[in-house]
């Protein structure tokens, strides 16, 4: 029975946690990428005034339509919440960890972006299919590299399970930045950029009709399911933005249930994200979007990268089997 | 609480970081678009390999190696990329790559190489160091590379790049084994001398047929 209750306890928060604090994670990002162009940039609140305006709208659905355009919202809403619980925070319930591998994640994202992309061929229209059609080719080239990177930090740590990642990473101490995790972790950086839809794959910014992405799978939703879509793009940064922090700096996890544990964790896991943050507000600030076409070269360069890092990982520990 | 490296876990620690920065540089030399960018990478790859060799000469108080270290990083990481700068500029030519296989195949190519290298140093040598084997299977993927660049660009400018990423590999093969046959040194920086004629006559006759031109021009202007 207690045991129930800690997981329910558990799904509660991880889920609570990661859908509560992502608009704010990605109004911040927005506010700050304006104001290091010297703009102000709109305020911290407006990720939640923005998920109260869709849910009152009215919903519009075109009549062309079957049940899975009006289905999907749902399912994806569904499929960031089952990673939520599988992605360290400040703290890794290990209630999860039985089911918790990084081929679950990988795949549970992919079956989000699947129906995603299925339903924005629903409707029909122009730019919604070429936005689906797009996020399959970045899928594609996404999913090798990010299995490959993380594949490298379980090899690193043998372990699978990715909340027990960040511990077993830091009970390395120093020794912990090898090339190996060097390598995988530049990326992992580079791939998660592109997994957010960030500014040298994609632009979260602007609807303009050549470059948008993921904005071009959402043009034919409005009201509510507009609005969990949104949300769930955003849990999904915010759970990458997450996983990504935990990894570069594994360190001050909460380890014991008190108060004071707790306390630092979340301290050092909000300064991790802000840290995280920084660094990809500077990166998009210094780099324009790249050309589609040119895409699949920095993916490729990372996928060898990730490639490169296993086989350090590989060499670290003892070489191949004979 | 966490430990922290001591000076003789440094060694392959350090090896290891540099092995990393050649084979990142390595594989951007792959990718790159322009001349321009390819030469840097070289630059950037034999600054590597100059600094590993200076690491191992420090460590095994060799005197001998650090010269060459120091001999290598002048050569390969100033001299060379300034010849090969001006003979671009002084050539008339298209500054872009041109490749038989799309870029990112070759990348992917050249990332299967350094697999297939270190795949086959393992199994080859497992009874030698960590650092020996690490070396060797670089030194190897990097002569792969090379003769992968050599054989899909099509200019011979890019192949002759394609022929100091081999001799970077050979430089890196002998530093696996230089403790032991300072010989082969001798013979590395000879295969150096060779390949700075090599350029010189590239130079030459590419200079030689821009004169020609140059010549055509100015008899056009006196005519006219």
């Amino acid at each position: 029975m207690t045991q129930v209750y800690e997981i329910v306890q558990s799904v509660l928060f991880q889920f609570g946690l990661a859908f509560a604090l992502s608009p704010l994670v990605n109004t911040a990002l927005k506010k700050w990428k304006a104001l290091l162009q010297g703009r102000q940039g709109p305020p911290y609140l407006q990720g939640y005034y923005d998920l109260l305006k869709y849910f009152r709208k009215e919903t519009v659905v075109s009549d062309q339509t079957s049940a899975l355009f009006l289905a999907t919202p749902v399912i994806n809403f569904v499929c960031i919440g089952a990673v939520s619980l599988l992605i360290p925070t400040f703290v890794a319930p290990q209630v999860f960890a039985p089911i918790g591998g990084i081929l679950v994640m990988v795949y549970l994202l992919g079956l989000a972006r699947f129906f995603m992309a299925a339903a924005a061929l629903e409707p029909g229209g122009g730019f919604c299919s070429m936005g689906s059609s797009r996020e399959m080719m970045i899928a594609t080239l996404i999913e090798p590299v990010l299995l490959l990177a993380l594949f490298t930090f379980a090899k690193l740590t043998n372990t699978q399970q990715l909340l027990a990642l960040p511990s077993a990473l830091s009970s390395q101490g120093l020794f912990l930045y090898t090339p190996a995790y060097a390598l995988a972790a530049l990326a992992l950086f580079v791939v998660s950029l592109a997994e957010m839809g960030r500014v040298p794959f994609d632009n979260p910014e602007t609807h303009y009709e050549l470059t948008m992405i993921h904005e071009g799978m959402l043009l034919e939703y409005s009201g509510k399911p507009l609005g969990l879509m949104f949300w769930s793009a955003w849990t999904k940064q915010f759970l990458i933005l997450s996983l990504l922090a935990n990894i570069l700096f594994p360190f001050h996890m909460a380890t014991s249930a008190n108060i004071a544990a707790l306390a630092l964790a979340l301290l050092a896991f909000i300064g991790k994200l802000i840290a995280v943050g920084l660094i990809i507000v500077i990166v998009e600030t210094a780099i324009a979007k790249m050309r589609l076409f040119r895409v699949k070269e920095v993916l490729g360069a990372s996928l060898i990268l990730a490639v490169l890092a296993l086989i350090f990982s590989v060499e670290q520990s003892g070489g191949l089997p004979k | 609480m966490s430990p922290t490296p001591s000076p003789e876990s440094m060694l392959p620690l350090l090896v290891d970081y540099i092995v990393a920065w050649v084979l990142i540089c390595t594989i951007l030399f792959l990718g790159a678009q322009r001349l321009k960018a390819k030469i840097q990478f070289y630059a950037m790859q034999s600054l590597g390999l100059s600094v590993l060799l200076g690491a191992i000469g420090l460590a095994h108080q060799n005197t001998k190696a650090l010269i060459l270290a120091v001999v290598a990083a002048i050569g390969k990481c100033i001299i060379i990329p300034l010849i090969l700068r001006y003979v671009k500029r002084r050539v008339p030519m298209n500054k872009g790559v041109e490749s038989y296989v799309a870029i990112p195949t070759t990348m992917l190519m050249g990332g299967g190489m350094i697999m297939a290298a270190h795949y086959l140093t393992n199994h080859l040598f497992y009874n030698q160091s960590h650092l020996f084997n690490e070396m060797l299977s670089t030194g190897m993927a990097l002569v792969f590379i090379g003769m992968l660049v050599m054989m899909v660009r099509k200019k011979a400018f890019t192949q002759i790049l394609g022929l100091y990423v081999v001799d970077n590999g050979i430089f890196c093969l002998t530093m696996a084994t230089v403790f032991e046959m300072p010989m082969i040194i001798e013979m590395g920086i000879l295969f150096e001398l060779l390949l700075g004629v090599l350029v010189m006559g590239i130079l030459v006759q590419r200079i030689h047929d821009s004169f020609q031109a140059v010549t055509l021009d100015e008899l056009e202007q006196l005519k006219g």
